[in-house]
């Protein structure tokens, strides 16, 4: 493939519809609400994972128990 | 050894969850980037081959092939730059949008370089009076139309700072002060030349070099000039844009220049680079262009390479003279990066 197509194949990518599992992240990257939660959440593991205050509580329904 | 027994509910199977996602928001601005690269000549079929069908990858691979494996060894054995291509810049603290299909190419600092440039000005000072200031005058005034330093002009401006604010602090307060006592730690020759007439200076230095440029220090010499080449037209970066962002701070130091190891500036350096991570700070560069726009896109890559090719001579430079000095090659440039406090 010559430079020309190589360019020419990029700019019929560039006028393309984007695929629809782009659109839905897009979207979601887009939302107020969805960048609240995923800041939320990765601000929480950051809080918890670098110290040893506070445990996260495992949920009970998912673990069983040991003894 | 008594194992768990096996619990249907323990643990989520990950089977058939994807372990990786990539999306692009503005593809067609992505597209259109990788298109230019081409016309540009930084990118190809091998590139796009290797980038295996992903547009991102072939943008990154196509502009690190741009760089260079040798300057980018360079670089990253002496400062910490970040290069990226986005279709939005800060405002207010905030990532907002370009719009209109623009792009902005940025170069981020995140660890400033390191220059001991003592020894070498006491080396040249004993070649030739006024060599060694004529070296250290001429290398800063370069590096300041392209580039923010952190040298004795920082410290002795942190010095001040700190009279000032002892002088409004209550008295019992005032004896807890230290200063760091900068103008003591300027080598003479540097010290003498401090306060001279800026023009009378320049053309003192410039004659100083030039009759020096083909004797002992000629390798100096002659990286100083094409530092000064690169740096004789400024960088046009889109400066509009980084002033409507508010960022809080000019861009952090790309080279901290100090006289010995631990000196006053180092001193300086250490307590004022506490806090420069707390707030946002201007990228080293910024270019905005589109990238349909061909006429555009080979300007931003003129300043993108004008900045990079000033670097590349810049720590050669700072290579050569501490290695020319046996100064500190075993100098950890980790030692330098800013911290967040």
């Amino acid at each position: 493939m010559t430079r020309e197509e190589l360019a020419a194949l990029f700019m019929a990518k560039a006028g393309e519809a984007p695929p629809a599992a782009n659109l839905i992240l897009a979207r979601h990257l887009q939302c107020k609400e969805s960048c609240d939660l995923s800041s939320a959440i990765a601000e929480a593991t950051q809080r918890y994972a670098g110290t040893d205050r506070t445990l996260l509580q495992a949920p009970p329904e998912l673990l069983s128990p040991l003894a | 050894m008594t194992l768990a027994p096996a619990f249907s509910q323990a643990l989520p199977s990950l089977v058939g969850v994807r372990a990786d996602y990539t999306h692009e928001t503005n593809r067609e601005l992505l597209f259109q980037l990788c298109a230019a690269l081409v016309r540009e000549e930084l990118g190809d079929q091998n590139t796009w081959k290797q980038a295996g069908g992903s547009a991102i990858r072939f943008a990154q691979t196509a502009m690190a092939r741009g760089i260079g494996d040798e300057r980018d060894k360079l670089l990253t054995r002496n400062v910490e730059y970040h290069l990226q291509v986005s279709d939005a810049l800060e405002r207010y603290g905030e990532d907002a949008q370009l719009g209109s299909g623009r792009l902005a190419v940025l170069i981020e600092c995140g660890g400033s370089g390191y220059l001991k440039i003592g020894p070498a000005i006491e080396a040249m000072e004993a070649e030739a009076e006024g060599l060694g200031a004529a070296f250290y005058w001429t290398l800063t005034h370069a590096l300041y139309k392209v580039m923010r330093l952190y040298n004795h002009d920082d410290a002795l401006m942190y010095e001040e700072q700190m009279h000032e604010y002892a002088a409004e602090d209550d008295e019992e307060n005032q004896g807890q002060y230290e200063f760091p006592e900068v103008e003591k730690a300027l080598p003479e020759c540097i010290r003498k030349t401090l306060k001279r007439d800026f023009r009378e200076g320049k053309a003192c230095d410039r004659e100083l070099l030039r009759l020096h440029r083909k004797g002992r220090f000629k390798d100096w010499i002659g990286r100083l000039r094409r530092i000064e080449q690169l740096a004789r037209l400024p960088l046009k970066q889109s400066r509009e844009y980084l002033e409507e962002g508010h960022y809080d701070q000019p861009p952090l130091p790309c080279l901290l220049v100090c006289y010995k190891e631990q000196d006053a500036i180092v001193a300086c350096f250490d307590e004022e680079s506490q806090s420069m991570l707390e707030c946002t700070s201007e990228p080293a560069l910024c270019a905005i262009f589109s990238p349909a726009n061909p006429g555009e896109v080979r300007n931003a890559l003129r300043i993108v390479a004008r900045f990079i090719q000033i670097n590349t001579e810049l720590f050669s430079l700072v290579e050569s003279i501490h290695e020319g000095h046996h100064a500190d090659t075993s100098f950890d440039r980790s030692e330098s990066l800013l911290r967040a406090a």
